[in-house]
């Protein structure tokens, strides 16, 4: 069946494969939707739409307009979150260029949705990135890890860069930064989610930024759970378990990862330790963080 | 000689706490110059985006209850005229950089504000106008009436 030329995109769950989204001169043939991981299942993310440039042949992602606002809980802080696409179209056009942030262009329907046509970011996400990794940890502590910091300290100067501009990525996740296949940098995509935390406007942010680094220097997240019922990986440890080792936000999420393994250096731990439900002094900025990370690796490495 | 007191003030059961605080204080209230202070925080886009219309209408609902609790210091003792109301409109990220930034422009012998009581979460998601006050304000004395 011949798809339908789609002017207006209001209707985004009807916008189907073989459909052809007409914007200005520019024409794309819709081949799927993107789906995402959601409790182990794939689910489709019906505005956003797998696309074919149909001048240049090339993959696009087409996102289109879908206002959200919903509530969701920080341990027991309620915090307002909603989807924007301005917001996402105005920091496409202030990262035009940057090396750290997928890139594409925003334009408007004919009823004035706005559509951000989307270049995609080629490579694993950061996620997968170290669970893939098959190596010891004494291993990737001492050949890898210092490498993979110094992007981290990259990524999160990209954020910076937001933040100083009164923006915020919105939505921080280690599935949300791409190891780049071409260039190994690590790139933020999706960034149309916001959030009102009032007196510490970046505070989500920062705390997905603790993620990212938790992640990394743990190579992998480490629970209670697989702690307690994996005693061949890690020994002894869950005897020598507080409740001040696991995260403020995620109780059972191990942060005190030197207990796990003793060759993180007290520095490198203690900025993680700033996550964690012992902690008294919380960071509040991007700048914070990186410049402990930078005086780490100054030190250690 | 006149004390001069900052009372940063909302809408709020910790603000009305710290009030009924500082009514209760041994103070010569003749000699107190109180400045009640709403700080409006500079809106996201996104904020803008989903309530405008309530935006657009808190200045006239914040005015209403700043003059309430004027009304309710004079019931204290104080005296009307050395109670002002403000209302800062300014550029303010957060409600603590709008106060430092008042405490940088006029003097003031102490600030007091209500602090409601937060889990740690709450404090790191959230943040937290007292804690920020304690750590940047410079020479003036805060005082958080703690409330549940």
């Amino acid at each position: 069946m011949e798809g339908r030329i789609i002017t207006d995109t209001t209707d985004f769950f009807s916008i189907d494969h073989g459909d052809t989204i007409q914007i200005g001169e520019k024409s794309y043939r819709v081949t799927g939707h993107e789906r995402e991981l959601r409790f182990g299942m794939e689910e489709p993310k019906f505005w956003v739409k797998k696309a074919v440039d149909i001048d240049t042949g090339e993959k696009k992602i087409i996102k289109l307009s879908f206002l959200e606002t919903f509530e969701t809980h920080f341990g027991n802080a309620k915090v307002t979150c909603f989807r924007n696409p301005e917001k996402e179209a105005k920091v496409l056009e202030l990262v035009d260029g940057h090396p750290y942030f997928m890139q594409g262009e925003a334009f408007k329907d004919k009823k004035g949705n706005i559509i951000r046509i989307l270049d995609i970011v080629h490579g694993r996400n950061f996620l997968q990135y170290m669970h893939y990794l098959d190596v010891d940890y004494n291993v990737f502590f001492s050949k890898l890890l210092p490498d993979i910091l110094k992007k981290i300290v990259k990524a999160f100067e990209a954020i910076r860069f937001l933040h100083h501009r009164e923006f915020r990525h919105g939505d921080i996740r280690n599935d949300h930064l791409i190891v780049e296949k071409d260039t190994g940098n690590y790139v933020w995509i999706d960034f149309d989610y916001d959030y009102q935390t009032r007196e510490n406007p970046f505070g989500l942010d920062v705390f997905g930024m603790g993620n990212i680094l938790i992640n990394a220097v743990g190579k992998g997240f480490h629970t209670i759970e697989v702690i307690r019922n994996d005693p061949v990986t890690y020994g002894n440890v869950q005897r020598d378990l507080n409740r001040e080792d696991f995260s403020i936000l995620d109780r059972v999420r191990f942060i005190n990862l030197r207990k796990l393994f003793p060759e993180i250096p007290k520095p490198l731990n203690d900025i993680l330790m700033h996550f964690s439900i012992g902690s008294n002094v919380y960071y509040e900025s991007a700048e914070e963080i990186i410049e402990d990370l930078n005086r780490c690796l100054y030190t250690v490495y | 000689m006149q004390n001069s007191i900052l009372v940063s003030f909302n809408d709020s059961v910790s603000s009305r706490a710290a009030l009924n605080f500082l009514g209760r204080l041994a103070l010569c209230r003749e000699d107190c110059r109180i400045t009640l202070l709403h700080i409006f925080i500079r809106s996201s886009a996104s904020e803008e985006l989903m309530g405008k219309k309530f935006t657009e209408q808190e200045p006239a609902r914040l005015m209403t209850v700043l003059e309430e609790a004027k009304k309710k210091l004079v019931e204290f003792g104080f005296n009307s005229k050395n109670v002002e109301i403000e209302m800062a409109m300014g550029p303010h990220a957060t409600v603590s950089e709008g106060i430092i930034d008042h405490c940088r422009r006029q003097r003031y012998d102490v600030v007091v504000i209500g602090r409601k009581r937060m889990s740690r979460a709450e404090e790191f998601v959230l943040g937290d106008v007292s804690v920020k006050l304690l750590r940047v304000l410079e020479g003036v004395p805060i005082l958080v009436v703690k409330t549940d």
